[in-house]
């Protein structure tokens, strides 16, 4: 069995890997850590299933063989530039809630 | 029982998974007839050697340009959040060794960011990648030489309005081929030069284009970095 | 050039579970960089170069920045 034709599957473990975190967290950052786990497994999923047709990268005078398909390099890059300022968003919301949670806890106290 | 629940949905979900995708998405290596057609077609047509650049800024340019609109809310989003806080007053740096390091590998970076903008139609690159890296080089000036370096140097104003630059020009190249009467972001069929292809200038609009996206993303993740390391009061 | 993606595999799998099951939140992120790194080297195996240098950039250096100053400004290594 060509060892290429496995990526899909691996992506698979990884997406249910960072699901199965997503489940059983309960801490904003380590939410927003494993969801990337499971998006990083979707993407690997997506690149590998295409990356295993073609002998070459996507590129004119690169490649030696069948060029593999493009499509799914240009839809994932998208997909990993926009879960990082996701990422991004979610931390700046995890510290704002740790923020309010504080200030509600020493104003408790008083 | 509880704790093992989360297992048992997780391995029940695979299964499903496995048995729905199975001898589709997991296995299978042909090709679909769009990407072939770019496969086929895509020099011909957009005139740059790097297809993925071609899928992102010609064919699927729109995408794109819907895609800055999400990272520039997810800026504004993040700005606003931390709009109350202030920048904290250690402004000291990281070890000497650091501070030493770190100036000699910028230049390297920075000229590296620049030729993945500049070159991202002939090989892997682009825009995106360019941007990124650069908002790397303001990353490692925060931790060489703290952030009230970083502030004197391009303060957040001016990355905002370079922000607005880079998005300006977008929707400029974006609404320009409606004038002569083609769709938006049109890049050969509306009388852009696509010139030789393999060369610099090569491509009609899509050179443009990526060099705005660069300077676009590397304000808005450097604005991102930058409001997320201030502290509240 | 099998054993070297098959290793990569493991590696892959073995840093995410270690960054999904990580008790301290410092080890998660440094397991989830390296679970970046090793995902662009497969990507650059399976003809993606593009979005190797994307993930590569960006799992590496743009989002774990972003996770350690989260860290530094949640309380540190804790929960």
């Amino acid at each position: 069995m060509d060892v290429l034709s496995l990526g899909p599957w691996v992506g698979l473990a990884l997406f249910l890997i960072g699901l199965y975190g997503l489940l059983t967290s309960r801490e904003m950052t380590r939410i927003v850590m494993n969801l990337t786990v499971a998006e990083s497994g979707v993407i690997f999923a997506l690149v590998a299933r295409a990356g295993s047709g073609g002998q070459g990268a996507p590129i004119v005078g690169n490649a030696a063989g069948s060029m593999v398909a493009p499509l799914p390099h240009a839809l994932v890059l998208t997909a990993i530039v926009i879960g990082a300022s996701l990422t991004a968003l979610g931390l700046s919301l995890a510290q704002g809630t740790h923020e309010l949670e504080r200030n509600a806890g020493s104003g408790e106290e008083q | 029982m509880m704790r093992s629940f989360p297992l048992l949905l997780i391995a029940a979900l695979g299964l499903l998974l496995v048995f729905a995708l199975g001898d589709s998405l997991l296995t299978g290596t042909e090709i679909g007839p769009v990407a072939q057609h770019y496969l086929d077609n895509g020099v011909a047509e957009t005139g740059v050697y790097n297809l993925v650049t071609a899928v992102l800024l010609d064919y699927r340019a729109l995408d794109t340009l819907l895609e800055s609109a999400v990272i520039f809310a997810a800026a504004a989003a993040v700005w606003s959040l931390m709009q109350q806080r202030r920048l904290p007053d250690a402004e000291g740096g990281l070890s000497v060794a650091v501070r030493t390091l770190i100036p000699r590998l910028l230049p390297l970076l920075l000229v590296y960011s620049v030729h993945l903008a500049l070159f991202g139609h002939l090989t892997p690159g682009g825009g995106f990648q360019g941007g990124v890296v650069l908002s790397v080089v303001s990353v490692l000036l925060i931790a060489a030489f703290g952030t009230g370096y970083e502030y004197r140097l391009i303060s957040p104003n001016t990355k905002s309005r370079l922000e607005l630059l880079g998005g300006g020009i977008l929707v400029v190249i974006a609404l320009a081929p409606l004038v002569v009467g083609a769709a938006l972001l049109t890049n050969g069929g509306a009388g852009f030069p696509l010139g030789q292809p393999g060369s610099l200038f090569s491509g009609g609009t899509i050179p443009v284009l990526s060099l705005a996206i660069f300077v676009k993303v590397a304000a808005a993740f450097s604005l991102i970095l930058y409001s997320l390391l201030k502290k509240g009061s | 050039m099998t054993l070297a993606i098959i290793l990569l595999y493991g590696m892959a799998l073995a840093a995410a579970l270690g960054a999904v099951l990580a008790s301290q939140r410092l080890t998660a992120v440094v397991l989830l960089s390296v679970l970046s790194i090793t995902l662009a080297l497969l990507y650059s195996v399976f003809h993606a170069p593009d979005v190797a240098i994307t993930e590569a950039v960006i799992g590496a250096g743009v989002v774990t920045a972003v996770y350690l100053i989260t860290i530094a400004r949640t309380g540190g290594d804790t929960g």
